[in-house]
């Protein structure tokens, strides 16, 4: 039939890409940018955008060289040790960003939601929720953020429409006024929360239709920077550049202040927070659905779940971590800047020139002919006649 | 091992009445046939399904009077060779086969030299006759129900779908009832995969009764962790003909007025056939109420709990005084107030469906609205609760689908206590893993979110039948239960050439 055949439609991912850059990087971005660049932030917004956009086409190299699942991929450029400490630094990756979304999120509903709730309570419960959003695979992931994107994006245009009444124009101006290294800074910020356009890799194998994958990456850039650089003119316009910085999560600040015509309620936020809510609940269940995938492939897990039982235990260690530590944040952001940014944004570029090196793609990669495409694990469940989740049903 | 049935006819009535011993409503009968009278024959039937069949007009009847006045030696040469023409008849060979085709209320007949057993269509038991649903009214469509006999109701389809593509495929279910199941599709349209499915799910349990397509409904479903029902259940041979036409198969099991459709979906349940009937204006604006409907059905009490108890500022001052106006002198908390009322509501409701005839709704009304009074001048509840709890079973009550329905009342909990607890939050979260597991949720291998999820599968024209019903004439492709090859169901001719041909 048509589920359970572990791949997602071009519209999934590009909505599912679309949350997990816009999330946190909404949330985050208009007060680092406004440190760093000031009213130059938009311009930020574009170079940083533009450089994602670079960095998906190196990625795009990569997917041509890749015939079937990114792991068989790495196995046949780099060998079954390197591909092994590329997993790991994977893994790492996504553990430590699900844990920073998972302590951010935690974050947000304390300040809004429930300002007496227990930390552990709050992160424990979301956990949850995301190990049963993960249990189902991507197909159930992908379903969640289809049905959710335009009740999140809908509410969050109409207000911003609304949020356009106050903003002045005059706080957009001057511009150029930064400098080379606050310009550079803010660019390079706005990349590092694009950076997990890096999923595509691990994307394709999912993909029903993987030669259209770029193109979709590419417009979810393109629809989080647009969005990005709305939210920042308007957190400009209403707020100008000191209060912008100096409030903690200033865009909720400004939904919460925006007056329907004929509203009924008298403040939104609560309301809004939803928004934020479900869009970082994305990204950080990207985190731990990642992190899953890998330790399941890195130890040959086919049917348990001790993996994720692994992982939510992490996660959850790592967003205390995030919390008790006040350095923790700026060792995170260090960690993306100095190691995370500069491997993902080499890896491609050098698994792109050993690939051509030695002739990856071209004899074909991954899944040798008569093999089953995809991940080692979905390729040991296929050999080992591994019915689908129901039985009777085949992937369409 | 099944006993055969032999010439000699002593032998099989031996055999028969060993195997129905101390069953009193199986009535026998010897008799000897042929001008001479000196063939015996052997009839045995269950007492009133067979009332009327020595009558001139029933086929026994007719039998039996031919081979009363023909002389003996043509008896079993007219049987073997003219039996069949006999309408409904059926031949069996062994016992226990003949046994079980009597018990489907219909007679048998063994006569003396002849090694078959007859089994000859008579008026079979007695069923409540064709009536009007009682859960799914119509405003303008048909007001035929579906009745309690299998036959009645595979023929009100068929009444509907005068084709022989529409098939209808039987069974058996149950190792001591042996009720009759059936799928009835249509040929071409249905998916194989999902035949073989349902029939795979079928083959999956050996129960020992099967007394109504609830029990069906429950063994055959794929995940029994959801409330969320994986049949839609119809009480209207429309709705049924309606599924039929889409390329889904419609379950029907004898002595049950309710058929099974699968697969079935979110989208499925807040369908109803009226839909298809009227106007696509007031079909789309009943169609935007349910789907609210739904949603508030679940959530509402829940929300006025974040609401009041942690997120006050959301609401205007005037309001929020008068809320707590209305609060004033209820000693119990908000989240204690919701329960008993929603409690007292759901006992109210069930009074009413237990109580017999015009005294259950009389029960709803009178219960509800003393009650709520009562309970209001008493100070146990604010009248604002009773508000909120009134318009959750409104909604609730507005879901064309009981079982449905039934799934949002029992959720409606989970919203109510994570929301006393967790506010908003709870909300969310309860929210999110409704989400989740309705994401996860599938209807024989269809998404239960579809077309929600996934539309490009279907060019996006299922898109077109959800929140807006739009115009019949834009809904040219049929669903995606169908199959792949086989989804036009309306070509229209263009206005122009219709106008020349007139």
């Amino acid at each position: 039939m048509f589920s359970d055949n572990d791949r997602i439609s071009i519209r999934q991912t590009r909505r599912l890409l679309i949350l997990d850059l816009f999330g946190v990087s909404s949330l985050l971005l208009p007060g680092l940018l406004a440190e760093a660049a000031g009213t130059d932030g938009i311009f930020c917004i574009g170079a940083g955008a533009l450089l994602a956009l670079l960095y998906l086409g190196l990625l795009g190299r990569v997917l041509g060289q890749m015939k079937g699942g990114f792991y068989p991929y790495l196995k046949e450029v780099l060998g079954g040790f390197l591909r092994d400490a590329v997993m790991l630094f994977f893994l790492f990756f996504f553990l430590l960003l699900g844990a920073f979304v998972l302590y951010q999120l935690t974050g947000l509903v304390r300040s809004w939601l429930l300002p007496e709730g227990s930390y552990g309570l709050i992160s424990g419960l979301i956990l949850l929720l995301a190990a049963y959003g993960t249990v189902r695979g991507i197909e159930g992931r992908a379903r969640i953020y289809e049905i959710l994107f335009w009740f999140l994006l809908a509410p969050l245009l109409l207000m911003l429409a609304f949020a356009l009444r106050g903003a002045n124009p005059d706080y957009w101006t001057p511009v150029a006024v930064s400098g080379g290294r606050g310009f550079l800074r803010g660019s390079l910020t706005v990349f590092g929360f694009f950076l997990p356009v890096v999923l595509v890799l691990f994307l394709k194998e999912h993909s029903n239709r993987p030669e259209k994958l770029l193109k979709c990456a590419g417009w979810a850039v393109g629809a989080a920077a647009v969005l990005n650089a709305a939210v920042y003119l308007m957190l400009l316009g209403n707020f100008q550049v000191k209060t912008t910085v100096a409030l903690e999560r200033p865009v909720i600040t400004l939904m919460s202040m925006v007056k329907l015509p004929g509203g009924f309620f008298e403040r939104m936020d609560a309301l809004m927070t939803a928004i934020w809510f479900f869009s970082m609940f994305a990204l950080m269940n990207t985190g731990v659905f990642y992190s899953g995938h890998i330790l399941k492939e890195l130890f040959h897990e086919t049917r348990t779940h001790y993996g994720l039982l692994a992982v939510l235990a992490l996660e959850f260690l790592g967003a205390r971590w995030f919390f008790l530590y006040p350095g923790a944040e700026e060792l995170y952001g260090s960690f993306l800047l100095y190691v995370a940014g500069p491997v993902l944004a080499a890896l491609p570029l050098l698994l792109w020139l050993v690939g051509r090196i030695r002739k990856v793609g071209d004899g074909g990669c991954g899944a040798k002919s008569g093999e089953p495409e995809g991940t080692g694990v979905k390729q040991r469940e296929m050999r080992k006649g591994a019915v689908p989740r129901r039985r009777g049903e085949e992937a369409e | 091992m099944p006993t055969a049935i032999s010439r000699n006819l002593n032998q099989n009535i031996d055999a028969f009445s060993r195997l129905f011993g101390d069953c009193a409503d199986i009535k026998t009968r010897r008799m000897k046939l042929g001008k001479d009278l000196k063939t015996q024959c052997f009839i045995a039937y269950v007492e009133v399904a067979v009332g009327n069949m020595l009558l001139e007009n029933s086929v026994l009847g007719k039998l039996l009077n031919t081979l009363w006045e023909m002389p003996e030696e043509q008896i079993l040469l007219y049987l073997r060779e003219n039996a069949f023409g006999i309408s409904d008849v059926t031949e069996y060979d062994n016992l226990e086969d003949a046994a079980t085709g009597m018990l489907t209320g219909d007679a048998i007949f063994f006569i003396d030299g002849y090694d078959r057993a007859l089994k000859i269509k008579d008026k079979g038991y007695p069923n409540m006759g064709v009536k009007e649903p009682q859960s799914e009214k119509s405003v303008r469509g048909s007001n035929e129900g579906f009745a309690e006999s299998i036959k009645v109701n595979t023929a009100l389809i068929r009444k509907r779908l005068r084709t022989p593509k529409v098939k209808v495929r039987e069974s058996f279910a149950g190792r001591r009832s042996h009720t009759n199941v059936d799928l009835v599709y249509m040929e071409d349209l249905v998916r194989p995969d999902l035949l073989a499915a349902i029939e795979e799910r079928l083959g999956e349990f050996e129960i020992d009764g099967v007394l109504d397509s609830g029990i069906v409904e429950q063994l055959a479903e794929g995940s029994w962790i959801s409330p969320f029902p994986q049949f839609q259940t119809t009480q209207r041979p429309d709705r049924a003909a309606m599924a039929i036409l889409e390329g889904r198969i419609v379950l029907l099991t004898d002595n049950s007025p309710v058929a099974l459709i699968l697969p079935t979906g979110y989208n499925s349940f807040i369908q109803t056939a009226d839909d298809y009937y009227t106007r696509w204006e007031i079909a789309s604006f009943t169609r935007l109420l349910r789907y609210i409907a739904s949603f508030l059905a679940m959530t509402l009490p829940g929300l006025y709990l974040a609401v009041s108890n942690f997120h006050t500022q959301i609401l205007p001052t005037d309001l929020l005084l008068s809320f707590a106006a209305a609060r004033q002198g209820v000693p119990f908390p908000a989240v204690v107030e919701v329960l008993i009322m929603e409690l007292a509501f759901e006992l109210l409701r069930e009074a009413g469906v237990r109580i017999p005839g015009a005294l259950g709704n009389t029960i709803g009304i009178v219960g509800g609205l003393i009650i709520g009074q009562a309970a209001v001048d008493a100070n146990i509840v604010s009248p604002i609760v009773v508000i909120v709890v009134a318009l959750t079973a409104l909604c609730s009550f507005t879901i064309p689908n009981e079982e449905f329905a039934t799934a949002f009342r029992i959720l409606k909990f989970l919203f109510i206590l994570l929301c006393a607890y967790l506010g908003f939050f709870g909300f969310l979260l309860s929210l999110l893993a409704v989400l989740i597991h309705l994401s996860h949720l599938q209807s024989f291998g269809i998404p239960y979110l579809t077309p929600f999820v996934g539309p490009d599968l279907n060019r996006y024209d299922d898109e077109r039948d959800t929140f807006l019903r739009l115009p019949l004439g834009f809904l040219k492709r049929r669903p995606i239960y169908t199959r792949e090859n086989a989804r036009v169901r309306l070509k229209m001719k263009k206005r122009e050439e219709k106008k020349n041909v007139l």
